[in-house]
């Protein structure tokens, strides 16, 4: 399983105090389970992976690919060396949309299970419905997880719209 | 008529259903997997290469040669091809498992390819770029994390190598234009696996073309 690190800290330790203390093995590597993480190249390269297929979700890859090689670079050693305002001079690109457009052409998601064999559910979700309300977090749910909802629950409780 | 070629995930699967036809009229060993919990699914295919390693030293040079056959192929050579002096030859079988699946956010088809010997040791990201065709050894270095990389199975969830789609869409456009252009009918995926496959050792008999220009 390849959570994302924050959805592992919310499983495995979120009554823990940061910094987070982690064991880490170095014998018994699960090949056929687990990717492997050669170097930081290869964590920068993911990274970036995620990023631009989010971007062709959200604008078609137009904004990623307009961009210059050190903008993507400035990007990635923003986050790496946790330099906030290097990373948003760049992410904040990505985050706009048209004055005439209601929000991104799709939402850049991934519900992650524990009891799938499918490492996360990701579908083509649009923002704004056809009679032009936004859509929530429950619309979503109820759309692609209907399990995730109990039977009685509806929207109100997911009130929290999509674009933030 | 379509500026970019995008299609949706029922276009995918009915020329993923033609395409895996043809497969079997000819015994190309393709088939189609639905994924468990829902209507989605993926095309897939097993074969066997065998890696053979040979190196030659030459009055003071050495050559160091790589050559991906398949199976059948090299059974076939005479031995003198075989034959070295001052060598140490390993042939190596390597089983390949080729995926075909869609994906909804590049809304192109994209491969996913395993590889593991027979004893079940997986081979790792550094000798799938090494066993990269020659003709394609340029493209990949100049941005091999682009090209390959290693991700998660999105129906299996376990590791396997992707050839990256961001680019797809780019090269398939003119070649689908073109055959637009002379009235000839295409299958998307044949065209397009045929274009990628090679890069990873997988290869189409040309009897696929002649079945995608029949279909309709």
């Amino acid at each position: 399983m390849h959570y994302p690190i924050g959805l592992l800290f919310d499983l495995l330790a979120s009554s823990s105090a940061l910094p987070w203390n982690i064991t880490v093995h170095f014998k018994s590597f699960p090949e056929k389970d687990l990717l492997h993480c050669p170097s930081k190249d290869a964590i920068e390269a993911h990274f970036m992976s995620c990023v631009k297929e989010a971007d062709a979700l959200k604008h078609k890859s137009q904004v990623i690919n307009e961009m210059q090689k050190k903008d993507h670079k400035q990007l990635w050693m923003g986050l790496q060396n946790d330099r906030f305002d290097q990373f948003w001079a760049i992410n904040r690109k990505l985050m706009e949309y048209p004055a005439e457009e209601n929000g991104f052409r799709y939402i850049p998601f991934r519900i992650y299970q524990t009891t799938t064999e499918r490492p996360f559910i990701q579908k083509l979700f649009r923002p704004v419905a056809a009679d032009g309300q936004l859509h929530t977090l429950g619309d979503l749910l109820k759309e692609v997880c209907p399990s995730a909802l109990a039977p009685e629950d509806d929207s109100h409780h997911c009130e929290n719209q999509l674009l933030y | 008529m379509e500026e970019n070629e995008f299609f949706g995930e029922k276009t995918f699967q009915r020329y993923c259903a033609e395409f895996i036809k043809h497969s079997q009229q000819i015994g190309d060993g393709w088939e189609w997997r639905t994924s468990k919990d829902s209507s989605d699914g993926y095309m897939c295919k097993m074969h066997f290469q065998i890696k053979n390693e040979t190196v030659v030293s030459r009055a003071g040079t050495s050559a160091h040669e790589q050559t991906c056959l398949p199976m059948e192929e090299a059974l076939e050579l005479p031995l003198d091809d075989f034959e070295v002096t001052e060598s140490t030859a390993a042939n190596e079988v390597i089983k390949y498992e080729y995926h075909v699946l869609y994906s909804c956010s590049y809304q192109v088809p994209v491969l996913y390819f395993r590889a593991s010997f027979l004893d079940g040791r997986p081979l790792a990201l550094k000798d799938i770029w090494e066993g990269v065709h020659e003709c394609y050894k340029t493209r990949l270095l100049q941005g091999p994390w682009d090209t390959i990389t290693q991700q998660e199975h999105p129906i299996l969830g376990q590791p396997f190598f992707v050839l990256h789609p961001c680019k797809t869409n780019e090269f398939m456009t003119p070649v689908l234009k073109n055959s637009r252009k002379i009235n000839r009918n295409v299958n998307y995926i044949t065209s397009w696996l045929s274009l990628v496959g090679p890069v990873v050792g997988l290869h189409l008999p040309l009897s696929y073309a002649g079945a995608a220009s029949q279909d309709e």
